[in-house]
């Protein structure tokens, strides 16, 4: 298997510089290349569930070369994005068919995909940081992708906000650097267990956390994610607010703290972590009851959902970091389908401003009926996803001392069910506006990318039949945060 | 003292992100907190009196791991370069459309998005 | 001096001291892309200077001629395509000898090995040097070559060649 890890990089990047060599009068070709591309990944993905393994690029060892890391939080991470991924690129053939470069738009996507599988695989920093800059770059592009006025502005705020972020990045991993000499995260950790905390290292750990913490859209740095997320096309909204703030955020931010500067080194790591979870929560849950643009108001619901994730890492206790993991699954899901609900609302009436809309489930009602499930698995109703991952973080918050955070968790549900109603009712449910008479249901091909996650929102349920404590594919990766292997031995031809 | 001149220079440019109005100023100001990065990885592997990290004819490793400078930092700097060649030309292609739309580059007078 | 404006590009001078001087410009390029395994990062500044020498002649003779001489799709194109002659490079290296990005032209391939030289450094320069002077045109020509007039008091900026 570990062979093939390589490859999760290689396909795309391969198929993305493919693709603007196709003739133009061949539109088929691209659509069904990125979809037999996303296909293959998500099908490698699920293969790696229960593998482990350390890949070494070119044969070099792990203190010289470049190596690829496989373990139980890698194998979430990499079915999370890829199963995402597909039902995007299913999304796309007709959505995006109404603006004219789709070459263009597949190049990107693919260079996306490949970073994002570049983030969540590479074992070294620096490596981790070019990845995340490929998917920047891209995601930037992608988000000025329709270069009008508010495309363009909210692709330049996203910009200049982050490459600030990726020079504490870079200065962080530099100061790192001078002071271990390494740059592999596993050496990383032996050598800062050894050798405890100073003064640079504190520093590093703190650009890490605003550069992760602004990449995450945690709720000091979250001003580009309300602008960004909105303007770019819908599948790419989707991406973004379900695979893209949570890799190169949240992924990247446990496996640091977890993982290389253990949390035995930096008591007070967790506790500023709940309070970024708690703040981001309660203001961007209430920020999302105000808005009327559709996917701006799931734009702040999402830096809400994600504090939901980063109260669940703060607790630092195993139930914690399952109810955080397992809500990062299923938030990658369900918001990805609303967002879909609102490209395919767009794509029907041209229009996503709640105030303009109405009265939409009578024309379109796959599509109302597909939001209603998606706006019952984010608030937590109970046969849903949603549910269990929030009463896992809630029995976490109660278990590990922090009643206060629990209610917190509850009381934002509430006001999260409060903020998706306002949209189901004004977009598809109220009847007394004037209904919107153009639309139409929206193709096949969309009705099945919606389909699709919305199955996926009852299939998550049964994740935790393997037991509460350990629902199947979360219990390794919690594993894989709790106790790192270290320096394993190579699994590749080690020199 | 070579260290606090790159955090002047990083300095430099976070202030003039944060204080021009000028779309085009901003793209400088980034570019010159990059320039401060890549002058601090270089200066971290260096080594006063280091030689080059080529292996020449008659040098063993060994000699070259105690006489030459550090040679990953330099290749690191080599791929940020690029990457931040790559972030330029995209804010720059950026700030040509944005002018396009607007027929300013000045910040304040774009004003569509709020909050 | 109408005809002086109806002429692309810049005067007589700039235009003869070009037509000298480009193709020495892109042979220098090439020398350096050729000679890359031994100088560090050498494809890429190969690269840098063949792109240096279109953009040259580009600025001289206008960008009518420049994209006659090469347009912006097929040096997209080339790009691509060098991208993926690196690509499968590497991967040949994880066919040939197990490992991405180990060297598939090492002992045991003397055939090709003495064909090439050196090792497969040399073929990751060339895509290498393709990549980045197709890249930096490209990039020259999309983000130059812009226009901006004055009509009906507002400014526009218009994607058209210089008058």
């Amino acid at each position: 298997m570990e062979n093939a890890l390589i490859f999760f990089v290689a396909i795309p990047l391969g198929a993305a510089f493919f693709i603007p060599l196709v003739s133009l009068t061949l539109k088929w070709v691209p659509d069904l290349l990125a979809n037999a591309v996303m296909a293959v990944l998500a099908a490698m993905a699920f293969l790696t569930i229960g593998q482990a393994g350390v890949y070494h690029l070119g044969g070099w060892g792990t203190h010289l070369g470049i190596d690829l890391r496989l373990d139980g939080l890698t194998t979430l991470m990499l079915v999370t994005i890829n199963t995402i991924g597909l039902a995007m690129a299913i999304f796309s053939v007709q959505y995006m068919a109404k603006y004219t470069s789709k070459l263009r738009y597949y190049s990107l996507f693919l260079c996306l995909i490949a970073g994002l599988n570049g983030i969540v695989l590479t074992g070294d920093l620096f490596n981790l940081y070019i990845f995340m800059e490929i998917v920047a770059i891209s995601s930037y592009a992608l988000v000025a992708f329709g270069c009008e006025h508010d495309e363009l502005e909210a692709a330049f705020k996203y910009a200049v906000l982050g490459t600030v972020a990726s020079a504490f990045i870079l200065i962080g991993i530099a100061l790192l650097y001078a002071i271990l000499g390494t740059l592999n995260m596993a050496e990383m950790a032996v050598k800062l267990a050894a050798g405890g905390m100073n003064t640079p290292i504190t520093v590093a750990l703190g650009l890490f956390l605003c550069g992760f913490g602004l990449k995450a859209a945690l709720i000091p740095f979250h001003a580009w994610l309300p602008d960004a997320h909105p303007a770019a096309p819908a599948p790419v909204s989707a991406l973004l607010s379900g695979v893209v703030i949570k890799t190169a955020g949240i992924y990247v931010l446990s496996r640091l703290i977890f993982n290389v500067f253990t949390v035995q080194l930096v008591p007070d790591l967790l506790s500023i972590l709940r309070l970024f979870g708690v703040v981001s929560m309660i203001v961007g849950g209430i920020l999302a009851i105000g808005q009327w643009d559709m996917k701006r108001l799931l734009a702040y619901s999402s830096i809400s959902q994600i504090g939901y994730i980063v109260v669940g890492l703060g607790l630092g206790t195993p139930l914690g970091l399952t109810g955080a993991l397992f809500h990062m699954l299923n938030h990658s899901v369900f918001k990805s389908l609303l967002f879909l609900n609102a490209g395919a609302v767009e794509y029907a009436t041209g229009s996503r401003d709640l105030r303009h809309l109405g009265g939409l489930s009578r024309k379109m009602p796959f599509t109302a009926n597909m939001a209603l499930l998606g706006s019952m698995a984010i608030s937590g109703i109970p046969p849903l996803n949603g549910f269990w991952s929030k009463l896992i973080i809630v029995l976490a918050c109660i278990e590990s001392g922090h009643p206060w955070l629990a209610l917190a968790a509850v009381v934002m549900s509430l006001v999260t069910l409060v903020a998706v109603l306002k949209m189901l009712k004004h977009a598809f449910y109220d009847e007394s506006k004037p209904v919107t008479v153009h639309a139409t249901e929206v193709p096949l091909l969309m009705r099945t990318a919606m389909l699709l996650l919305a199955a996926l929102c009852f299939v998550l349920t049964l994740l935790v039949l393997t037991g509460f404590r350990t629902p199947c594919l979360i219990a390794p990766a919690v594993d894989a945060l709790s106790a790192w292997a270290g320096p394993t031995a190579g699994c590749g031809m080690g020199i | 003292m070579e260290y606090a001149l790159c955090l002047v220079l990083i300095a430099i440019g976070l202030y003039g992100v944060v204080v021009k109005k000028n779309v085009v100023k901003i793209v400088i100001s980034l570019a010159i907190i990059e320039y401060g990065i890549n002058v601090l990885l270089v200066l971290i592997g260096y080594r006063s009196g280091g030689c080059a990290p080529i292996l020449e004819q008659g040098m063993t490793a060994a000699t070259l791991a105690v006489t030459g400078v550090d040679p990953l930092p330099q290749a690191l700097v080599l791929t940020a370069i690029m990457i931040n060649l790559g972030m330029l030309f995209l804010m720059v292609a950026i700030c040509i459309r944005l002018y396009e739309r607007y027929g300013t580059f000045d910040i304040t007078e774009m004003r569509r998005l709020k909050g | 001096m109408s005809d002086l404006i109806k002429r692309e590009g810049m005067d007589l001078v700039a235009k003869s001291i070009t037509g000298w001087l480009k193709g020495f410009i892109f042979l220098f390029g090439v020398y350096l892309v050729l000679h890359s395994h031994e100088t560090p990062g050498g494809g890429f500044a190969g690269g840098i200077i063949i792109a240096c020498a279109f953009i040259l002649f580009t600025l001289a003779e206008g960008q009518h001629a420049g994209m006659k001489l090469l347009s912006k799709t097929v040096a997209a194109q080339l790009a691509s395509v060098g991208a993926l002659i690196f690509l499968a490079a590497t991967v040949a290296g994880a066919c040939r000898e197990g490992a991405f990005f180990r060297d598939f032209l090492g002992a045991g391939h003397a055939g090709i090995r003495s064909f090439f030289e050196k090792n497969a450094i040399y073929i990751y320069d060339l895509a290498l040097a393709l990549v980045v002077s197709m890249l930096i045109y490209v990039v020259f020509s999309v983000t130059s070559a812009v226009h901006v007039t004055v009509k009906d008091g507002k400014r526009r900026m218009l994607r058209q060649r210089r008058s």
